[in-house]
């Protein structure tokens, strides 16, 4: 028995997700194959377009990414690359607000700057409720004093870096201090890892005790703000209203470095997000059956799909979307699509300095690896989105999940026309007759 | 001026030895190291105090040396070894009946093994047991079938970072002075004799002079370079060794290969991983600047999936550089170059005080450094025994606790306790005592390797680590399967409290030691090696900022 859909996207990503979310909204009946979660839910969560060194609007930083790069995803939308900003900015507010997710409105706004775990300042355009009241720009304009909050353990050990760093950013007006309530005070209390921690605050007994201890502290130290390393897995929004009154000052979050998190908070967004607009999701490994098509492997079952159209959004390396066998050559995973890094399609003769800087810093054109597509984000039978499409580095570009939301809206929209679906919402510019 | 007895320059295993030895026996000393210790050819090595039943027909005093050395550096850091039984399978020339050459050499390979047998009680090792294919398949079914059989032979591993740090750390206990991060920029005379040295803290800048009775040059592959500076030619026939890390112990045995060429390459367990090694190729660059081609590493690949084909289902972590500063012949192939040490006193090259250490192996340091300071002792009239065979290193001079005591009694995960109790021995209580007073040093810093804030406060706060770097030598930190991706985050937070860095100097360390975990990573990119190495990026560019500066970003 073969299971039929207008549209099946392969991959549970952003990419993938977004895509869904789009063909749907379209009129698509649609069908989402996703192995297990990927590079989002290892994500920070925030939702970073492009980057700039002088600070410029979101879509003027990303219309230079797509200057510099022909083979950037960015260059293949054409002028319809800040429309699709646009859109994809308003989509994700619409689809996942049980996040809290803010920041900016339409592509002409500027990055927020939110606090990484390293004590540095990430640019980016989205990010969930408590991390996108952390912008930085934002605190760095007032007199107050952040209480960067240790817990225990190496979260502890951590917040005091975040602390050093983010005093030079923040200076003159505002003053970031270490804030150490008595909350965590068993033996065990210091292996925990932040995951762990975050399990805990979803606990209402434990989040009200935190909430008194944290009061007691904050006062003590005089913090006007309080910057939390996580604010739980299940429902941050809730958790950060009750923290505010418990402590009666703004209480914000960090950004997640893996195990994320806000980002495995993201990925659950997306599977509610699925679920609701109606979705079909498997659990399954998708691949090419031999007569071209998609077909889904579960344990030993196998099923055909007859689908309209097909979006791969099955991610890089990290995903699993792109391998490098042990001889060099690259590989597209699902349907053998032609994979290419720098031009080339293998990493062979390595080390090799136009695929692999010398310093970790990069650049490494090796690790934008991916499929190649033409302007309308096919390659082949088709369409592409995400990671899995190459010419992008979301470690230098500062467009990670951006550009996944963007290609993900673009290809689910014209995979739904693909499938003889309207797609009635698009707006003009993003998708072409 | 500070003044010494003797001033020890280099900072690998006979430079530590060097200065240990001198220490105990009541010498003024100072030991220089420009990197930190292990940092060169000391760490760059197998990981093994072996025999040396290559050197067997060729340099049977090496040999003998080796097992001989190995059985008092067992007595002195039994914590530190761990016995290897190795695996000496012959495989047939061609599929089908074994030849006449065959049978030929397994007869041969036997009684090369019985001849090292006599070496083997001087070491603790057991004599060899000839295996036959049914026998060795029961021990190890990963090596191809239909072989002839096996021969086995006794080594033992170490971790030879520590072992540096733990020589280090004696000779400063016997009130030697001991100081990583510092150069020698030039070396003092008067007339011709070399009486000390200016020495440049690289991490403060600051500059100083010392005056020493000798000056020792241990500086392995640096040591012509070194030498230079009292205007002596000291030469070498230095040879780049490469090494690769497998993410997984392919085996509990270490496992003789053939390579293409003939030579054998090992492939040996090593703490949580295995490694492959090595190369023996003529070297002509800088040793500060090493680097590994994709052919080196193939060629080491190939030689185990020749005789242990699922080698290639492992992933190889990462491939690391070393030079062996050989002793200098012209003429022969590296392989054949003979492993023995020489000691130069260069008072005959017109350079009275100085001395020049090269050659030799790990397995026989301490003796190569009873006799470097038997020279230098004859010289000052000290007269003191050396007593470096008999007296425990730090951590050796009882049973290591067991691990699940140390897990209960200190609140550590038992698995980190275990690696404890490894790497410190009877000292392992000592290292988790600072817990007790501060909880969070309890945190794993990092799962692979299981190393406790706890253990990286120790080696910051009494082993001489200044760096990221220094404490990945002493503590195993980012050198198990994710390379750093967790744990250099939290350390560099450590590091930063402990030396009260700035925020932008915490980060740099943190910098150097991504880049330096990416040299080796690079040079082995495939498979899932790109999956972490994208997890690496995501980590620490995408989502920590680090690739910006600590300016504010924003207008």
């Amino acid at each position: 028995m073969a299971l039929t859909t207008d549209v099946v996207v392969v991959g549970g990503g952003l990419a993938g997700a977004c895509a869904a979310l789009a063909a749907r909204e379209a009129g698509a009946d649609v069908l989402l194959v996703a192995r297990a979660p990927g590079a989002t839910a290892m994500s920070s969560g925030a939702i970073d377009f492009a980057g700039a060194e002088d600070d410029a609007p979101i879509g003027e930083a990303a219309r230079k990414l797509a200057r510099a790069a022909p083979g950037h995803p960015y260059a293949l939308l054409g002028d319809g690359l800040v429309p699709a900003i646009d859109d994809a900015l308003a989509f994700l507010q619409r689809h996942l607000s049980a996040l809290g997710l803010s920041g900016a409105r339409t592509a002409a706004d500027r990055n927020l700057w939110l606090a990484t775990p390293l004590g540095r300042a990430k640019p980016a355009a989205l990010a969930q409720g408590g991390i996108a009241a952390g912008d930085l720009r934002n605190l760095a304009a007032r007199e107050a004093r952040l209480g960067v909050v240790a817990l225990a353990g190496a979260q502890a050990i951590e917040a005091r870096l975040v602390a050093k760093g983010l005093t030079p950013l923040l200076a003159p007006l505002c003053e970031a201090v270490v804030v150490a309530p008595d909350f965590y005070r068993q033996r065990g209390d210091a292996l925990r890892t932040l995951p762990e921690i975050a399990q805990d605050l979803d606990r209402p007994g434990r989040r009200a005790a935190l909430g008194a201890s944290l009061g007691r502290a904050a006062a003590q130290a005089h913090a006007t703000h309080l910057l939390l390393p996580t604010l739980g897995l299940q429902d941050p929004v809730a958790a950060r209203a009750e923290l505010e009154r418990a402590t009666g000052v703004p209480v914000l979050e960090l950004l997640g470095a893996p195990p994320s998190v806000p980002g495995l908070r993201l990925q659950r967004a997306l599977q509610a997000a699925l679920e609701k607009s109606g979705v079909r999701s498997v659990a399954a490994i998708a691949e090419r059956s031999s007569d071209g098509q998609v077909q889904i492997v579960r344990g030993v079952e196998c099923e055909p799909v007859r689908a309209g159209s097909v979006v791969l959004a099955s991610g890089r390396f990290l995903g699993g979307g792109i391998r490098c066998e042990a001889d060099g050559r690259l590989r597209e995973t699902v349907f053998d699509l032609p994979a290419r890094a720098a031009g080339r399609d293998a990493l062979a003769a390595l080390p090799n300095e136009r695929l692999f800087a010398e310093r970790a810093a990069g650049p490494h054109p090796g690790l934008a690896a991916g499929v190649e597509a033409d302007s309308e984000l096919r390659s082949g039978a088709a369409f592409v989105c995400g990671a899995v499409l190459g010419g992008f580095d979301p470690a230098r570009d500062e467009g990670g999940l951006g550009v996944c939301a963007v290609t993900g809206l673009v290809a689910g929209r014209r995979a739904a026309r693909a499938a003889g679906k309207a797609g009635a919402s698009a707006p003009a510019g993003v998708v072409r007759p | 001026m500070h003044s010494y007895d003797l001033l020890v320059i280099g900072g690998g295993v006979n430079g530590t030895g060097i200065a240990r030895d001198a220490a105990m026996r009541g010498l003024r000393t100072m030991l220089v190291e420009k990197k930190d210790f292990a940092a060169g050819s000391s760490g760059a090595n197998s990981g093994m105090i072996h025999g040396g039943i290559r050197y067997l027909i060729d340099d049977p005093q090496v040999t003998r040396l080796a097992c001989l050395d190995s059985g008092y550096i067992q007595r002195i850091a039994p914590h530190l070894l761990f016995r290897i039984p190795f695996l000496y399978p012959v495989l047939l020339e061609r599929p089908g009946e074994p030849t006449l050459m065959d049978r030929a050499f397994l007869y041969g390979a036997e009684c090369y093994f019985e001849a090292y047998d006599r070496y083997q009680p001087l070491k603790n090792g057991k004599a060899h047991t000839r295996l036959t294919d049914g026998e060795l398949h029961e021990l190890e079914p990963g090596i191809v079938p239909g072989t002839l059989g096996a021969v086995t032979m006794d080594e033992y591993g170490i971790d030879p970072f520590r072992l540096c740090t733990l020589n280090a750390r004696s000779a400063a206990a016997y009130g030697a002075a001991v100081r990583n991060h510092t150069q020698v920029m030039r070396l003092l005379r008067d007339g011709p004799a070399v009486v000390g040295a200016e020495l440049k803290d690289l991490r403060t800048g600051r500059a100083e002079e010392v005056r020493a009775r000798c000056v020792f040059n241990a500086g392995g592959p640096w040591a012509p370079k070194i030498a230079a500076l009292a205007g002596v030619e000291v030469k070498i026939r230095p040879s780049k060794g490469v090494h690769v890390t497998l993410d997984r112990r392919l085996s509990n045995y270490g496992i003789i290969c053939k390579a293409v060429d003939g030579r054998d390459v090992f492939v040996m367990p090593h703490e949580d991983s295995s490694i492959v090694g090595t190369t023996d190729d003529d070297f002509y660059g800088d040793p500060d600047d090493l680097s590994v081609t994709r052919d080196e590493v193939e060629y080491l690949l190939q030689a185990v999936e020749h005789t242990f084909p699922a080698v290639r289902q492992a992933r190889v972590l990462r491939a690391w550089a070393g030079i062996r500063p050989t002793l200098y012949a012209y003429g022969p192939l590296e392989d054949a170059l003979s492993r023995d040490h020489r000691i130069h006193d260069h008072e005959k090259d017109g350079a009275p005080g100085f001395f020049t250490i090269v050659g030799g192996k790990l397995a026989s340091f301490r003796a190569m450094a009873q006799e470097a300071v038997d020279a230098v002792a004859r010289k000052l009239g000290n007269s003191a025994a050396c007593t470096t065979h008999q007296v425990a290193l730090p951590g050796g001079e009882a049973p290591a606790p067991e691990a699940q005591e140390l897990s209960r009694k200190h609140g550590v995960p038992a698995f980190a306790a275990a690696r404890i109790s490894y790497r410190h021995g009877a000292e392992a209580e000592r290292v988790l005592r600072a817990a007790e007073d501060e909880p969070d040093l309890r945190a794993v810093a990092c799962s692979c390797e299981g190393v406790t804030f706890a253990e990286l406060a120790f080696s910051l706060r009494e082993e001489f680590a200044e760096s990221l770097a220094d404490l990945r030598r002493r503590c195993r930190l980012a050198m198990g399967v994710c390379q750093g991706t967790r744990c250099a985050g939290p350390a560099a937070a450590l590091v930063a409290d402990e030396r009260q860095l700035s925020s932008e100097a915490a980060l740099a360390d943190l910098t150097a030691l991504l880049d330096e975990r990416w040299k080796g990573n690079r040079a082995v990119l495939a498979g899932e090696g790109l999956a972490q190495a994208e997890l690496v990026q995501g980590t620490y560019y995408t989502t920590g900022g680090l690739r910006r500066g600590g300016g504010r970003p924003w207008r």
